[in-house]
């Protein structure tokens, strides 16, 4: 063989003609209606109307682009409040869930007992609506007869009045939090727990590794690229907290107005006060925080996948 | 260490899967557990590991009652059908594992590490992951891995049958090589005759969970204990020709010819039999022939050439001579030898001596 010369292979590419290109076009183009109208089209108007300054519903006037709205939600102390609650709400909420998911997944992957019943209360906050289920937890929440604070005086701890003393408010909030991101990331694990061979474990054990072992040094990092997939899913969702603050407050933000989250605030500025420029301005900064935070974990993740 | 089964039994259900199984494996040996699939073979290397429970019997280790041990008190070296190594690990790290379990220090373990890597040749991949390599070099790492904790039994369950043809040569000639220099009892599960026959020092035949007979490759093939044991071995497999006895000679089914043999107990007049006789235990052309046959088609193999003869309305196949004057369509005069030819009960499989 001659050195160096490979034979150029010609790649052949699918002539655009309108049989390759309108025809699948047509079958896409229900799907594509939907994402362009309810999608792209809102995204991208979202992004003009952030920069749109002094902009006007009705006449849908405005005086020119400018950074206006980003500087009114800035110097708004509501905004900042927003940020600091999701961020906490984010920071507090996904790890913890997340590691109770993993403890949870394990358990159900394992051989015991009654594990169709505890499948089914897991998944139990996937099937049951967001407001019924925070009205009930709303319930549980009360001061004078709701069951959480029966089981803190169980252990002697005075009752909290978590709904309507505004220093609790955030802490019930990250509670109901917990509970309901878990279903879908038990669900994810699960998954990532089924592509882990069995085999691995039967040759661990023979070994002589005992459970945490196994868990920590095998389990853990062939889940890891799962586990990293869960979190980037989890850490935006948590950043869009709105519809679980909703039921338990009766709509407002927090019982003295101080649980503002990013979306709230999106969601109140545009509904209750026809703010549309700063509310467009919140909604590109979520998106700007989301992305970051989901090209850092990329990035991490990127190392976890280990093999 | 010298491994022992007493009555060993295992049932999944109302499949027994292993039934009555008592054999003695001996010290620094190699053994093969052979038999078609579903005949026990793994099920038994899981109960020697204590991978699986018995259902009865028992299991020795030397003079040590193991059957109810746990894997990891039992001191075994288990390679996997699809080898199950850490994905997430490197080669090193694959064959510290054991090792890191049982608290060897880290310098002691990578030394360790390192001289069986050298041991299986797999020195210059120590730092490459599982899937980074072919399926030899994964059965080398994996190996590795069972001898790491330094055990006293290795087990490989069908260690070849993952790997391609010409792998499958070399890497059995490695699992023999390796399992000289580690002096270590070792026993592998095949349902490849050859494999077993090639390797083994003893080979342990089975069917559907009963041991059929156990003894050196060689025997197993020169002196098979029942007709299973003489069609499982051999290439191309034994023909096997039905008949009756009458007058003492074997008159073959659906044919004149008859033909005497040497036994030292004939079957009594009437018996239907089947006489066994190996391809290349068939002299063509012989002085004295002792029978005609047809020829029915002619196959060159290199050295040899195979025939396919006609005996009546039975067929069997021949390894003659390259130069027999033997065509499709023509006759050709044969005498059986008196090695590996062997007659056996029609109805029961077992062997008339």
């Amino acid at each position: 063989m001659t050195e160096g010369r490979l034979p150029r292979r010609r790649v052949d590419t699918a002539k655009l003609t309108p049989r390759t290109f309108w025809e699948p076009l047509l079958f896409l183009a229900p799907f594509l209606v939907g994402l362009i109208i309810f999608t792209v089209y809102p995204f991208i108007n979202v992004f003009a109307l952030s920069f749109k300054q002094d902009y006007n519903l009705l006449t849908q006037a405005f005086s020119g682009y400018g950074f206006d709205n980003y500087k009114t939600i800035f110097a708004d102390p509501n905004f900042a409040n927003a940020l600091r609650n999701t961020g906490i709400y984010v920071a507090v909420v996904v790890p913890i869930s997340t590691a109770l998911s993993l403890l949870a997944a394990s358990l159900l992957n394992s051989d015991i007992r009654l594990k169709g019943l505890f499948q089914t209360c897991y998944f139990l906050p996937m099937v049951t609506s967001i407001t019924a289920v925070g009205l009930v937890w709303k319930w549980m929440f009360n001061y004078d007869y709701g069951i959480i604070n029966y089981f803190l005086s169980l252990f002697g701890v005075n009752a909290i009045n978590w709904l309507n003393n505004p220093q609790y408010n955030l802490a019930a909030l990250i509670i109901y939090g917990i509970w309901d991101m878990m279903p879908m990331t038990i669900i994810l694990l699960l998954s990532g727990y089924q592509n882990i061979n069995p085999q691995y474990y039967t040759a661990a054990k023979a070994d002589g590794a005992k459970t945490w072992c196994i868990f920590r040094r095998i389990t853990l990092p062939l889940l890891a690229p799962t586990l990293g997939l869960t979190m980037i899913i989890n850490i935006i969702y948590a950043s869009k907290v709105f519809t679980e603050l909703f039921p338990l407050f009766n709509g407002k933000p927090g019982s003295a107005y101080s649980l503002y989250t990013v979306v709230y605030y999106l969601y109140d500025m545009f509904y209750n006060k026809w703010q549309l420029g700063p509310a467009s301005a919140s909604a590109v900064v979520l998106f700007a925080i989301v992305l970051v935070l989901t090209i850092i974990q990329l990035y991490i993740q990127r190392n976890w996948k280990n093999y | 260490m010298q491994i022992r089964t007493e009555h060993l039994l295992k049932r999944f259900g109302d499949v027994t899967a292993v039934n009555d199984l008592t054999v003695t494996l001996a010290d620094g040996k190699l053994v093969a557990l052979l038999g078609p699939s579903g005949c026990g073979k793994t099920t038994i290397l899981s109960m020697l590991s204590g991978i699986l429970p018995v259902t009865g019997g028992k299991v020795f280790f030397n003079d040590r009652d193991v059957t109810d041990l746990a894997p990891d008190k039992r001191n075994v070296g288990l390679v996997f059908q699809n080898y199950a190594l850490y994905p997430h690990m490197t080669v090193m790290q694959n064959i510290c594992f054991p090792m890191e379990i049982k608290r060897v220090p880290k310098a002691e373990r990578i030394k360790r590490a390192n001289e069986l890597a050298e041991m299986v040749h797999i020195t210059p991949l120590l730092k490459r992951k599982p899937a980074e390599l072919s399926g030899g070099q994964q059965q080398r790492v994996a190996i590795a891995r069972a001898l790491a904790k330094q055990p006293d039994i290795l087990l490989l369950d069908e260690p070849l049958s993952n790997l391609d043809a010409k792998l499958r040569v070399e890497m059995r000639e490695e699992i023999r090589r390796i399992q000289r220099q580690a002096k270590i009892t070792t026993v592998f599960v095949t349902h490849d005759q050859e494999e077993a026959s090639s390797i083994a020092d003893q080979v342990v035949l089975l069917k559907t969970g009963v041991l059929q007979q156990q003894d050196t490759a060689r025997n197993l093939y020169d002196q098979p204990c029942n007709l299973f044991v003489a069609d499982f071995l051999g290439n191309p497999p034994i023909n096997k020709m039905a008949g009756v006895i009458h007058d003492g000679r074997f008159v073959f089914e659906g044919s004149d010819s008859a033909i005497a043999l040497e036994q030292d107990k004939m079957p009594p007049e009437g018996t239907k039999t089947v006489l066994a006789i190996r391809a290349e235990s068939v002299i063509a052309v012989p002085d004295r022939p002792q029978l005609s046959a047809a020829v029915v088609e002619r196959y060159t193999l290199g050295k040899d050439e195979l025939v396919r003869l006609q005996v009546g309305t039975q067929q069997m196949r021949a390894y003659v001579a390259g130069d027999t004057p033997a065509q499709p369509g023509g006759q050709l005069a044969i005498a059986l030898k008196k090695t590996g030819v062997f007659l056996f009960d029609a109805a029961s499989g077992e062997r008339y001596l």
